[in-house]
Formats: C-alpha cells, structure tokens, sequence
C-alpha cells in the first residue's frame, strides 16, 4: 500500500485497573487486577479509506477508539495522526484536534438534551473559532441541509427528533470543523434497517464529497462489508486478521473470522442453517493463555496453549493473520 | 385445512393517553398452525412486540384489547380472567424474552424456578420434576446439568442464561412458544447457537413458534413464514423465502433492499424516505403512503384491506401470501422481476 | 424573540410536567398558599396595617389586645390583636414571614452554590478529591443539621465584633443553616455528575478539547439541576423550619426584628397566661408556608420521578 497514512497505531495496549478499593485487598488478601481491553495491536489507515474494526462485546474496539479520540491514553504504544502523537497526558493540539471527530453509537446520548441542535452543531465551530460569529447561524443552516435536514430544525431540541434524524444532527456536527477523519462507533446499531439505510448512505455521500477517511466500528459483519475497503477483525483485544474487505469475505483465513462470517445469519440464505461457533467469549479478566481463541478453535494444537500467536503478512495485498495454524502461502 | 393452533382476527389494541386513544395494534389478523415458526418483523415500534403481548395476555395498562378475537385451539383467550391467563401461560404458551434476567428470578436457583413451573403445570412428584428439569437444562446445552441447576441465574453467561430461559419456557411442553428478540442481546457467535436450539427443540416437541425480530436474517434462517409489522397493522404475510425474495407490498420491498447483504455486493442501499410514523400520526389511508414510492391518490384516502396475492409467473392465487396494498397487481408483478 | 417566548410558554403549558401540575389538586392548592404566603411576605410594607421595626409607632399600652377586641385603653382594634409590646401581630407576621422566607432563600441558595460546586468536582475529578469531599460530607450527615447551624452560629458570633452582632445577624444565620444543608445537594449532584459524565454528549465534547470548566457548567450541570431543584424546593421548607428553631431558641435574628420563629418564642411565654393569639398566628404562616412548599417539593419529586408514575 503506497497511499499515504492518516493514522497508524503501533502495538498499542490498553490496560484498566479494576482492582478493588486498598482496604478491601488489604482485608481480602487479593492483589491488583487488570483488564487489558487492547492487547498489542498496530494498523494503519490510509487517507480516504474506510478502514472496519469488527469484534464482538469485550473484544476492545470501543477501546481503541476511544484512545484514538484522545480520550484515554495506551498503556503501552503510541497513537499518531498525521504524524502527530495522540496522547492526552502530553496534550493534543487545537489544530490536530479539529481534524479528527467521532459518530457515536447512540444518537440519544450523544446530543445533550437541553442544547438547542443549533448550539450543537455549532459547539466545534465556536470551540476552534473557525469563523467570526455572525456567519456561525449560515453554516449550520448549510450543515444541516447536507445532511438532509431542514435549516428551521437549528431552533428545535434533540427530543423533537427521531433516531435516524439525530444521528443526521450528530453527523452534521461532526462535519462542522471540517475534519478529515471520522471514527464512526457503531453508528446504526441503535437504529432500524430502513433508517439505517439512510444513515449509511449518507455517510458514503459525504466521504465521495469531502474525502473523508472512516474508522468504522461495528458488530455486524454486513454492514461492514458494505462500507469498508479494509477491515480488522479482533478477538479478545487482539487484531487475528487484517485484509481488504474483498478478500476477507471471500477467503476468511483465522479460523475466528471463518466462524464468525458462518455464524451470521444473512437474508440470502433462507432456510440455510447458520454454522454455530462453539463456546463463548471468555472473560477479558482472564484471558486464556497463548492464542486467546485456542479453547474455540477446531484448529486449536499444543503450540496455541502456550504461545501467543505474532500477526503475520500473507500475499502482497496488506493482508495480515495472527494465527499459527495458517499457512503463510493461503 | 385444519383448524390453526393460534388464530388473531381484526385485533385491535388501544392505550388511551390524555392526548386521545392510540391505536397500538390496528386490526391485526394472522394463523400460527401447529409446529410451524411464524416471524414477525418490523421497525422498533411498528407493534411486533405488542401482537406477542395481546397474545400472552400481558399488554401494560392503560392499553386494552379494544376488539377482534385471539383464539387458541379454537377456545378464545383474549378475555380470560387474570387466573385464567396465567395458568394459560407457561402451561400452553412459553415465553422467551430479550434480557433473559427479566424471565429469571435472580433470588431464586434454576432449580427452584424449573420444578416449580414444571410442577405448577404437570401432575409430577418434586423429584420427578427435577428429574426432567436436569434433562431438559442437558439438552438445551448445559454443561453438567445435574449440578448447575443448583447454580442462581448470576452464575450463568448471557448465552447460557438464554438456554435456561429456552428450557424454562418449554418444561410444561406449550403447544405455542412467543419468542420476542431472543437473541438480539447476544454476541453474534452465539446469536447463532440459540436460534437453532431454539428452532431444533420447539420441532423436537412439536411446539409452534413466533419469533419476534428486527432481524431479517435471522427470520431468513429460521422462520417458515413471516409477517410484515408496519404502524401497527399488516403489510404483508407469507411463506419466507417469497415474502424475502418477491416482496410484495412497496415497504417490504424497501424494507428487503435497506438490508446490506453479507454474500452480495450492493453499490447502494434502497433507502425508504422518512421514518415510521408515530401511533398518534399514522396519515388515512394506507399508513405508508407518504413514504412510498408508487403511491398514487386512492392510497391517502382508502385503506387496503389484506387480499390474496395472485402469484405473477403462475398466475394464480398463491396458498398463504396475503398483502395490504391497493396497487397490489402493480407491485406483485414488480415484485416478480426483482425476484431472483 | 417575543415569538420565541411566547412558542416556549405554549410549549412548557403543554408539558407533562404542566399537565401533571394540573391534575394534582394538592399540588395547585400548594402552590396557591405558598405563592400568597410569599406575595404578602414580599409586599408587607404595603400591605401591614402598621411597621413592627418601627419603635416610634409602637405604644406599649396596645400590648396584649385580644384580636377584633377593642384595648381598654387606647381603644385601638386589631385583626390579629398584639403582643406584649403593643405591635400589631398581623404586621408582625407579615414582616416576619419577610423576614423568614429571605433567610430561607438565601440560605438555600448559598446551601446550593457551595453543594453543587463541590458535587460537579467530587463527581468529575473521582479519586482522592472524591473521596475526600464525600468523607467531609459523611461527617456532617452524622450530626442533626440543626446542631451544626448552632455550632456554625456559635463560632462565628464568636468572631464578630459585639457592636456587629445585631446588623451581622441575618448573614450569620444564612450561613450557618447554608452550610449545615449542602450535603444533600452535593451528594445528589455527585451520582449525577458520574452519570452524566460518561454520557457521549460529554465525549463529543471532550474531543474536541472544550476545557472541564466549560464541560462542567454548560453541558453537565443543566442536566442535573431537575434533582437539584427538588431538593431545593424541599430544602426552603427545612430552611424556613430551621431558622424558626434557632429564632425560637434564641440565637437567630434580633428580636427587634422578629421573625416567625421570634415570634413563637415570645408568644409561647404567654400562652399559659391566655393570651394565646401571640403564639397560635405566628404558628400557623409558618405551618403553611413549611407545609405548602413541602408538598410542593413533594409533588415536583414525584412528577420528575418517571419510576413513580
């Protein structure tokens, strides 16, 4: 891949103390507790992809983006955009900042119910002063006709809308400074498929448009097929398989993602019986040692016990597979 | 034909509000025969979840089964007494919810809450029951059943917690089974592992099964027919594979082509303008007419009635597929070259 | 502006809120005791038939006249009949509800401003600054609120000069009955600082760098100020209360300004001597207006409660 990367993580881990409070450890005789959310994971993603990262609950994807926002910093590793270095502790710069932005799952949550939809489209407008005040009201009325709605809705409160309609806000917000890159945490999943449809086709308009670049977060394995070029799946915090979207779908080689893309039930299989993955997720608390998908793997050897498995490239097209039992030639 | 093991006719529920009655359900009428798996699907808050409540007697109040009959096995159940449901429920109609902690009592072992269903229903000693309470936990897939019935329901994971459900609604062996979005709180990886449990068990023992969801593949994969919810009346209804691949009504159509596909390249997704209305704005008419995208002037004043679909490649009338739409001739042949 | 005035009045007498206002006869009748205990506190100059404060209308030969009843020697009549120094006891109330209902809402005030800073910090910060705040509150929780007041008011009258006392009095008061009643507020503002602040309004916020003060007052505490205001309406009744017992025990206002509670204390001294109206009049304004705006808060608790509905 010879494009230019807009952000590149490199073996970052993310670790949260979950222990009990110091009298209780005292009492109780027990140490410190981790939970390592994001377990050594580096990517790239190139300017005006969009790059997917699946993964089911526990599996850290709200996690990474959440460091990728300058939410919370990695443990270990380094996040950088553009080349800068994205880490809260160290600050991150007003000019860095407005070129990122994030969608977020739940469009009820994620505008705050006393804030006129005006004031919040214009919250970044005004927090980066990107134009003198008299013009702020305009733009908003540009936004929120970009994304479908109508100029007069800047007077209305987030209540008078319905799920796709505020998710269309959240959007026109995160237009508002003109960001380059978009972290988009499950950005359909509160909403139903027909308005999903919408929200979804939207943001394609809106990439063609302004040649955004998309970190795409999701559970459900077909919306992803649809919106990305290239996808991670991770298990457990840990990146298995990286491929383009093409490839991952046609030829699936962790043993995780082949199980995954059996197990999903999809319209064009009527009757079709879903191949079930055995087991569940285990506990990030304590993950199993070696690959952490070895107690599901039918693949599963002596070796994945006791080894953790490194990523490894696989042809010239960027694919990369953390798994012992795949072949570097498939 | 014999007589269907569940029957809804022109069921109507109303929940009257300070700002006039809304009409939850408006004249719903479907047939659930025995032993077959019946999806609803529909958006969040088109009323699936509500038929699964007129049916099992347990609509919140102020709402009401305003008019229309519920029949099961012929004997009419929407007007039984409070006493009269209950031994209905769980006897003859098991329940699996979304968030299996809502079905169990957390104060309570799996154990307790199975003899005492089991034993409520079933002319059976305590140990007999727990007896066939291990050997149903043992065959929804629970690991050492004899000594995990003594566990409380907080030891279980969500999935394992959604197979104890699946055993609690089947220990008194119901004829009818409502599964309302069984597996939409799970992980993807055992979203799978439930359905076919469920699927496998209820075909097992006979049982019949509405599957309530908002997810069309899982319907895909698992239901024999599937009706189509919309604003609290019947858009559609027919045997899955034609309702998926020859939609007839114009919002299963759109409804069919906003799914992205797992298996097909889609360039772009159908996307139906506008968003359901809400109870208390459904327009005259057909109630979604104003998203539609073929509707003509009768659409906003008449009301379609459901009318039995005449097969396009056959050309004539089709067993069991029912559609409310007055441009129903148009749409069905429409509806035929998209099919494929 | 006036359209958007008028479009927001529409709006709010369409609410809920309103509807369930109307609905509670207790409620209106509440709010209809409290809004014309409040109207004569704040309007008594013009509406007492004479000035309590003012000793050079007072005649001492008015004292212990019976209500409608004329004095035996002035011949003076009185609605309410007077006290043991000749003032009109309706003027008094009158001004002493003023009176009471100023330190109410003064110390509610102050009780508000002091809880919700430390609860926005405790709940944004977590960790020692958390743990410390709640610990201080804990303490104060295990003593009787009324009991801190009088510590509070004891200290400080303490440090202030005696010519000072009389004039310092009032603020004194707020102060003591303000910090003896911040906990609560700090507490709840707390839980819903921790709520709130994990919101994904408050991260979109964060990511694009808008400063923790900026966070704090105009995203997070317009979405906790429903609890707070409840509280606060519940809290003026207890304020009201506590400022009478300290007025009746005789560490709250001069009694050259009497305030309710004052007045109970004088009049309490000659009840067993009949002159019952000195004690039973002040009593009752100050039973309404508690109770009125209890059952006031009462009510807005529950109506902003959905779980109670």
């Amino acid at each position: 891949m010879a494009d230019e990367m807009i952000l590149s993580l490199d073996r970052v881990t993310r670790r949260f103390d979950i222990s009990k409070p110091l009298l209780n450890r005292m009492i109780e005789g027990v140490g410190k507790q981790y939970l390592t959310a994001t377990a050594d994971v580096s990517l790239s993603i190139a300017r005006g992809e969009t790059f997917a990262l699946v993964g089911e609950s526990g599996s850290g994807k709200s996690t990474i983006a959440k460091m990728i926002m300058g939410l919370m910093p990695p443990s270990v590793g380094e996040i950088r955009f553009d080349g800068d270095l994205i880490d809260p502790r160290h600050g991150i710069a007003r000019a860095t900042r407005r070129r990122f932005q994030m969608i977020f799952q739940d469009p009820f949550a994620s505008l705050n119910p006393r804030w006129r939809v005006g004031d919040i489209i214009a919250e970044p407008i005004r927090t980066f002063a990107l134009m003198p005040k008299t013009e702020v009201a305009g733009e908003v009325a540009r936004l929120l006709e970009v994304v479908g709605l109508a100029p007069r809705d800047a007077e209305k409160y987030p209540h008078e809308f319905s799920g796709g309609q505020r998710q269309r806000i959240a959007i026109a917000r995160a237009l508002s400074s003109k960001p380059e890159f978009i972290v988009c945490d499950e950005p359909t999943s509160a909403l139903d498929v027909s308005v999903q449809a919408q929200i979804l086709n939207l943001m394609r308009d809106l990439q063609d448009a302004y040649g955004l670049t998309y970190l795409l977060i999701s559970h459900d394995l077909s919306v992803v097929r649809h919106m990305a070029d290239r996808i991670g799946v991770l298990y457990l915090g840990r990146l298995v398989e990286v491929a383009p979207s093409a490839d991952l779908f046609a030829a699936p080689q962790h043993p995780y993602t082949r199980m995954l893309l059996d197990a999903v039930p999809d319209l064009t299989r009527v009757g079709a019986r879903a191949r079930a993955v055995v087991g569940e997720i285990p506990n990030p608390i304590s993950p199993p040692s070696g690959c952490a998908f070895h107690p599901r793997c039918p693949l599963a050897q002596d070796i994945c016990k006791t080894t953790a498995p490194e990523a490894r490239s696989l042809g010239d097209r960027g694919r990369s597979v953390a798994c012992h039992m795949v072949d570097g030639a498939a | 034909m014999s007589e269907p093991l569940l029957s809804l006719r022109d069921v109507v529920v109303e929940f009257p509000t300070r700002r006039g009655v809304l009409r939850a359900l408006d004249g719903i009428s479907l047939d659930v025969n025995a032993g077959e798996v019946l999806g609803l699907v529909g958006e969040s808050g088109a009323g699936k979840s509500m038929i699964g409540s007129a049916i099992i007697g347990l609509i919140a109040p102020p709402g009401r089964i305003a008019s229309g009959e519920i029949r099961l096995s012929g004997q009419r159940i929407d007007n039984l007494g409070p006493s009269q449901m209950r031994a209905l429920r769980g006897k003859r109609i098991g329940m699996v919810f979304q968030d299996p902690l809502t079905s169990l009592n957390p104060l309570y072992t799996i154990a307790d809450q199975l003899v005492e269903t089991i034993r409520t229903h079933l002319p059976v000693t305590a140990a007999e029951a727990r007896a066939q309470a291990i050997a149903l936990l043992d065959r929804v897939g629970i690991p050492a059943a004899a000594q995990r019935i003594d566990d409380y329901p907080h030891h279980f994971s969500g999935g394992m917690r959604q197979r104890v459900v699946i055993a609690l609604a089947l220990c008194a062996q119901p004829d009818l089974v409502i599964a309302d979005e069984p597996t939409t709180a799970l992980d993807v990886s055992v979203q799978a592992q439930i359905i076919d449990l469920l699927k496998d068990i209820c075909a097992e023992r006979g049982a019949a099964v509405v599957l309530i969801t908002h997810d069309m593949g899982v319907i895909a994969q698992t239901a024999d027919r599937v009706a189509v919810v919309y604003a609290g009346r019947m858009a559609e209804i027919g045997p899955v594979s034609d309702v998926i691949h020859r939609p007839a009504h114009p919002y299963t159509r759109g409804l069919m082509g906003s799914i992205p596909s797992l298996r097909e390249e889609r360039a772009r997704l159908v996307q139906i303008p506008g968003a359901m209305p809400r109870l208390d704005a459904i327009s005259a008419g057909c109630a979604f007419h104003p998203r539609c995208d073929v509707a003509t002037a009768a659409c906003a004043t008449t009301r379609p009635a459901m009318t039995h679909l005449v097969s396009a490649q056959k050309g004539e009338q089709s067993a069991d597929r029912f559609a409310a739409c007055l441009l129903l001739d148009h749409t069905a042949r429409e509806g035929g070259e998209h099919g494929g | 502006m006036m359209a958007r005035l008028s479009d927001s009045l529409t709006r709010a007498y369409h609410s809920d809120l309103a509807y369930n206002f109307r609905k509670s006869p207790v409620a209106v009748l509440a709010a209809l005791v409290a809004l014309s205990l409040v109207l004569a506190a704040v309007f008594a100059p013009l509406l007492a038939p004479s000035n309590p404060y003012d000793p050079a209308s007072l005649n001492l030969m008015d004292g212990f006249t019976p209500p409608m009843t004329e004095n035996a020697f002035t011949g003076n009549s009185y609605l309410l009949g007077t006290d043991n120094q000749g003032r009109d006891v309706l003027s008094t109330i009158l001004y002493g509800a003023r009176l009471s209902l100023f330190v109410g809402v003064m110390a509610v005030l102050f009780a508000m401003l002091l809880g919700i800073g430390a609860g926005l910090i405790a709940g944004w910060r977590g960790g020692w600054v958390d743990t410390v705040l709640m610990r201080v509150a804990d303490v104060q929780l295990s003593f009787p609120s009324i009991l801190i007041a009088l510590l509070i008011f004891g200290v400080a009258r303490g440090l202030i000069a005696p010519d000072q006392r009389d004039t310092m009095a009032i603020w004194v008061l707020i102060i003591s009955i303000g910090l003896s009643d911040w906990v609560q507020y700090a507490r709840v503002v707390r839980s819903a600082t921790m709520v709130e602040k994990n919101k994904e309004y408050v991260q979109a916020a964060r990511i694009i760098g808008v400063r923790p003060v900026v966070i704090l007052t105009r995203h997070i505490l317009p979405n906790v100020m429903g609890p707070v205001l409840v509280i606060a309406t519940i809290g003026l009744a207890l304020a009201i209360i506590a400022e009478a017992t300290l007025s009746f025990l005789g560490v709250g206002v001069p009694p050259t300004e009497p305030s309710l509670g004052t007045l109970i204390r004088i009049g309490q001294q000659y009840l067993f001597s009949g002159e019952w109206w000195i004690l039973l009049f002040p009593a009752i304004a100050l039973l309404a207006l508690a109770l009125s705006v209890n059952l006031l808060g009462d009510w807005l608790r529950d109506a902003l409660n959905p779980r109670l509905r």
